[in-house]
């Protein structure tokens, strides 16, 4: 793999069916609800697509003290907002993994090892993942994560890799895959059809 | 905030790519179920057109849409559905919850690596493609037009596909042609007796009620189409007229006229007017008392014109007859006899053999009837008359055919219109029309009945029609008559009911292999031409030429 | 679970009752303690001078200064701008169980212009050493865990240092988060005597570079437990000590300074001056580094630091005014403790995850090499038995 790109972090834990990675970064470059990322397995034979969840920012008691103060300074705010390194912990939902140039929609052989960095997955390479909508089942076959949201905003992030002109029509397209699963609730589909329009 | 146009340019641009559906459920009675392709649109669809559906086992399913259905995997859908200003939702609703889905009935398989397709025993597994046909494989289910098969029209939105008349299997049984008043039944009943002329496989008799065959048939407006006469001015085809006034008033060519004279009606032939004439049940029977005592010049001596009058007396005096019943008779002979100018006193000629000579020889013959194409009793009689005669003919020369007596005869249809008249339940199973249409091609004899009514038609001769052509029929009772004895019938009905008023049919049985609904060929210049018919300013062109050649400069 | 509660809990409950005998005694001494220190005014800084002459060597404690003892100090005005320069430092120790021997120290560092609103200057520096002269030094031993903090310290100072001659044109406060004087040259024997006073000799010359750069420069010690004041104030009770009794028997044992001055400052408020008396300090005041120190309530009901600071800080009332100002000044919105130096610690700190992925990446490099990284089984074993999470979508 060729690293053009900064790692947002290195795994801590894991299983088959995703990782959580931990990283210190200032807040401009904190992953985003709903990104692709990818990080490698098997000594670099696979990678591991995933589909980040939840972001949690741990326990700060610095910003927690500072906050209760009111009276900041200004070059305290910018130290803040510019320099201090966000403690982070980000999960990740497997929706698949890429071996020898093919992509597979389905989990991993084996997860990938402790501390193996994780990186955002490629701009063309999300538009190449998510051309087949086969990575949807291990989407809705996870539970207790909020699948809607991370579909909606999985796709819309996934439509942005479309020139202008296709990126509704790859979001209806998308609407009807997801619709599939979702047929029998019509609430959750009509919730999920809001949040692709927005 | 969907732009409509972007994505139907989007989607419009797969279409033709992506297979109209899969088979979802279904039976071999019923029909298949197919769910729509979701990049389709529903609204491409039309009852009537043909499809293809690859099965799993490399066979090759053709089928024909019969209906078309919206629906949805959730039943909660059509109690709420998207807000109509939200295009998006509704696009993404649209081939996912909600659904087309149309019903295919599947009509033959061709296996793999076969030439001709077969009527269907199975059906194609669940989720099979199914394609449009194309016109390869439309082609391919009506074979090409050679002798025996004749280009009657083009399946619809298919106009460079022929499709073929099998017309050895249309005249080897009884066939129909049906729809309501207007819609073109004349048309493509000569359409289908040029081919038939054409192929020279059978003789038609043609009981022309309203001068539809023969000579200049008027068409809408002023517009003048060919009659058969013209399409074969070489003898093929004969018009023989029961009103040369008329006949010859039309400019029409004119090969014989017929009489008949009194003397060779029999009360047979009359009892099939009784409800015309108004004549009772004993009026009837009495008929043939009548002619047993009164002779050949029965009708004569009832109508007074050869002395009679003692005889007629002496038969009321013997108490057979009610002098109610015989005056009443008279008096309904006077006024039908008296009218028909074809009716002539005396023995008449030798019209029914030479008409059976002419038959026989391979002569179409259409019968004008002129002015009398209007009164329903002259056409009943007449066509009776003829037929039963003409029949009788066929039976003998069959009978003694089988002795190894004489030759065969040559095939023969004959062509009726107003057929319920002859067919009604009532009376069909005594009429000689019912009889042909029950005996099949036993004495090389078969019926063409053209009608506007078909549920006026005794249901077991019905059964017998090998091949329908039907126009529009929007009558309920009509349509069912229509299919009576066709299996997998109730999936075609929605075909039949969306025909156009014009120029459409939907053809099924023996002399097609698959139920089709065509677009008619134009009976235009292009036909005759393809006929064989060279114009009059065509034929002196080519004179021309021939000259120019022949002498040179 | 190793520890049993059950036999334990009379020994918790001993601990329990004692912590509060002690807490109760000192409350009691506490008023005597106030009450003494207007009495050392009075008796005055030259008989306190003869006192602590005559309580000898061993004696230690607070020397009094030209301020008077008991005097208590107001916030000075802070000025309109002042560069305020923080650093820390930590640690990853040698590990005889790690892949491989090594120790690494990291310094965090920060620089505030208070005043332009601009963003602070952060940094995070790390050394990792695995040298045999690193690890071995002259003796042979490996180094110790006391002599990698004092070369900690050296960074941290020459990190100060290395800040304050990049500021100019605006007063510039440097702080420490630990007293000035060495803790390793307060601590060692005589073993490595060479080698620590070869660090020593570092350390004073980055403290030399500071006070030619112009700036004050402070260590600060958060929750002192020290009794130097105490110390001087017992010599007012017992102007003749028994030079051979131990200093540990003071009259005010159990009380600290910090609950003395807590009691005598108010928030923004400073105590006198004094001068640490420890050998060490003499090495300092030889080089011109002599170390003084004082209290200060850094806001909050009884937030006591101890801050140190050169001589030469001490006795330039501006610098000194930086020092008091500053501090109160940095920790208005960290709870009593300056800002630049929560953050230098942060920026230091090298959690247990950043130490397990960089030995992560040591074995990665062993590895490229053709070694076969082996981890001791005990370390192996603390692996295996360790509490670890397991991971759940």
């Amino acid at each position: 793999m060729v690293v053009t790109q900064v790692p947002i972090g290195r795994v801590t834990r894991c299983s088959t069916r995703g990782f959580v990675g931990a990283v210190r970064l200032p807040e401009p470059d904190i992953p985003a609800f709903g990104g692709f990322c990818v990080v490698e397995t098997q000594h670099g034979q696979a990678r591991v697509i995933g589909l980040i969840y939840d972001l949690s920012i741990e326990d700060d008691e610095l910003a927690r003290q500072m906050a209760s103060a009111g009276d900041l300074s200004r070059e305290q705010l910018a130290d803040a907002q510019t320099n201090r390194q966000v403690p982070l912990e980000f999960s990740a939902l497997t929706v698949g993994f890429a071996r020898e140039g093919t992509y597979h929609y389905t989990l991993p052989p084996q997860p990938p090892l402790t501390l193996a960095e994780v990186y955002p997955l490629d701009v063309n390479e999300v538009h190449s993942f998510t051309e087949r909508f086969d990575f949807l089942p291990l989407i809705f076959g996870a539970d207790r994560l909020p699948v809607d949201d991370l579909l909606a905003a999985a796709l819309k992030q996934a439509s942005l890799t479309y020139p202008e002109k296709q990126r509704l029509p790859y979001l209806v397209q998308a609407g009807r895959e997801c619709a599939r699963f979702m047929a029998a609730d019509l609430n959750r589909l009509e919730n999920l059809i809001r949040s692709l329009q927005t | 905030m969907t732009d409509a146009s972007d994505l139907d340019s989007y989607f419009g641009e797969r279409q033709g790519e992506t297979p109209l559906g899969t088979v979802v459920g279904g039976s071999l009675s019923a029909g298949l179920r197919v769910k729509l392709d979701p990049h389709l649109s529903i609204e491409r669809l039309a009852v009537g057109r043909y499809v293809v559906i690859q099965g799993q086992s490399r066979r090759t399913f053709f089928g024909i849409i019969t209906d078309i259905l919206l629906d949805a995997a959730n039943p909660d859908l059509p109690r709420r559905p998207p807000d109509p200003s939200d295009s998006f939702s509704a696009e993404v609703y649209r081939g996912s919850v909600a659904y087309g889905a149309m019903q295919v009935t599947p009509m033959l398989v061709l296996d793999e690596g076969a030439q001709e397709p077969r009527p269907i025993k199975t059906i194609p597994a669940h989720f099979s493609r199914v394609h449009e046909a194309t016109a390869a494989d439309v082609e391919r289910v009506f074979g090409r037009e050679d002798q025996s098969h004749f280009f009657i029209g083009s399946p619809l939105d298919m106009e460079l596909v022929q499709v073929n008349l099998d017309l050895g299997r249309f005249v080897a049984r009884s066939s129909g042609v049906f729809g309501k008043s207007g819609t073109g039944k004349s048309f493509i009943t000569r359409t289908i007796l040029a081919g038939i002329v054409k192929s020279g496989l059978a003789s038609s008799l043609v009981f022309d009620m309203h001068n539809d065959y023969g000579w200049a048939v008027k068409g809408e407006g002023q517009h003048q189409y060919k009659g058969l006469r013209q399409l074969f001015p070489d003898g093929r085809v004969n018009v023989v007229t029961l009103d040369e006034e008329t006949s010859r008033a039309r400019g029409s060519k004119i090969d014989r006229i017929l009489k008949i004279g009194y003397e060779q009606i029999e009360p047979e032939d009359v009892e099939m007017l009784a409800g015309l004439m108004g004549l009772s049940d004993i009026q009837t029977g009495a008929l043939y008392y009548l002619r047993r005592r009164l002779g050949p010049a029965w009708i004569a001596k009832l109508l007074e014109e050869e002395q009679a009058g003692e005889e007629l007396q002496e038969l009321v005096l013997s108490g057979r007859i009610l002098p109610g019943t015989l005056d009443a008779i008279q008096r309904k002979f006077e006024s039908f006899f008296r009218r028909m100018g074809f009716l002539v006193p005396g023995k008449g000629d030798e019209a029914v053999d030479d008409i059976f000579n002419r038959l026989n020889l391979g002569t179409s013959i259409v019968l004008e009837f002129g002015r009398y194409g209007n009164t329903l009793a002259a056409y009943v009689l007449v066509a009776n008359y003829l037929t039963r005669r003409i029949h009788a003919r066929y039976v003998d020369r069959m009978n003694r055919h089988a002795g190894g007596q004489a030759d065969e005869p040559r095939p023969l249809m004959i062509v009726i219109e107003e057929a319920h008249k002859f067919l009604d339940p009532q009376i069909a199973g005594h009429t000689i029309f019912g009889n042909i249409a029950r005996e099949l091609r036993k004495y090389n004899v078969t019926l063409l009945i053209v009608d506007q009514r078909p549920s006026g038609i005794d249901d077991e001769v019905m059964s017998q029609i090998g091949t329908r052509v039907t126009c529009l029929l929007d009558n309920e009772a009509d349509i069912r008559a229509v299919f009576s004895g066709v299996s997998g019938a109730g999936a075609l009905r929605e075909v039949l009911a969306r025909l156009d008023t014009r120029q459409q049919a939907l053809i099924m049985g023996h002399a097609v292999p698959m139920p089709v609904v065509v677009r008619t060929r134009d009976y235009d210049q292009s036909f005759y031409s393809a006929i064989g018919v060279v114009d009059g300013e065509e034929r002196k062109a080519r004179a021309k030429r021939g000259a120019e050649t022949l002498f040179g400069d | 679970m190793s520890l049993r509660f059950p036999q334990l809990l009379t020994q918790i409950e001993g601990l329990g009752e004692s912590a509060a005998r002690r807490a109760a005694e000192a409350a009691r001494k506490l008023p005597v303690a106030l009450r003494s220190i207007d009495e050392a005014q009075r008796i005055g800084r030259d008989e306190l001078t003869n006192r602590i002459r005559r309580a000898g060597e061993r004696w230690r404690g607070a020397h009094p200064t030209d301020e008077p003892v008991n005097v208590v100090f107001g916030l000075p005005p802070h000025p309109s701008r002042l560069n305020v320069i923080g650093a820390d430092g930590s640690q990853i120790l040698p590990d005889r169980h790690a892949p491989a021997l090594y120790f690494l120290i990291n310094i965090g560092s920060i620089l505030i212009e208070q005043g332009t609103g601009s963003a602070p200057r952060t940094a995070s520096e790390a050394g990792v050493f695995y040298d045999d002269a690193d690890l071995y030094g002259d003796s042979g031993d490996l180094a110790s865990p006391a002599w990698i903090n004092g070369k900690r310290d050296v960074a941290e100072m020459e990190t100060l240092a290395r800040l304050a001659e990049s500021c100019s044109g605006a007063p510039t406060l440097a702080l420490l988060d630990n007293g000035l004087l060495l803790w390793l040259a307060l601590q060692a024997g005589d073993q490595h005597r060479k080698a620590v006073d070869r660090l020593l000799a570092e350390y004073l010359q980055h403290l030399t570079r500071l006070r030619a750069s112009g700036v004050a420069v402070a260590g600060l010690v958060d929750r002192p437990r020290s009794a130097d004041v105490l110390a001087l104030l017992a010599l007012v009770l017992a102007p003749e000590p028994d030079p051979e009794s131990s200093p540990a028997i003071s009259p005010y044992r159990g009380l600290t300074d910090r609950a003395l001055f807590a009691e005598r400052l108010e928030p923004g408020q400073r105590s006198a001056r004094f001068v640490d008396s420890s050998p060490v300090n003499r090495d300092f005041e030889t080089v011109g580094h002599q170390i003084q120190f004082f209290y200060l309530n850094t806001g909050g009901a009884h937030n006591i630091a101890r801050v140190e600071i050169p001589g030469w800080v001490a006795e330039d009332p501006k610098r000194l005014e930086w020092v008091h100002a500053g501090i109160i000044e940095q920790s208005k919105t960290t709870g009593g403790f300056p800002y630049p130096l929560v953050r230098a610690h942060e920026l230091a700190v090298v959690t247990a995850a950043d130490r397990q992925a960089f030995e992560a990446m040591i074995e990665q490099s062993l590895i490229r090499r053709g070694l076969r990284p082996r981890i001791s089984q005990k370390a192996q074993t603390k692996r295996w038995t360790g509490a670890r999470r397991r991971h759940r979508v």
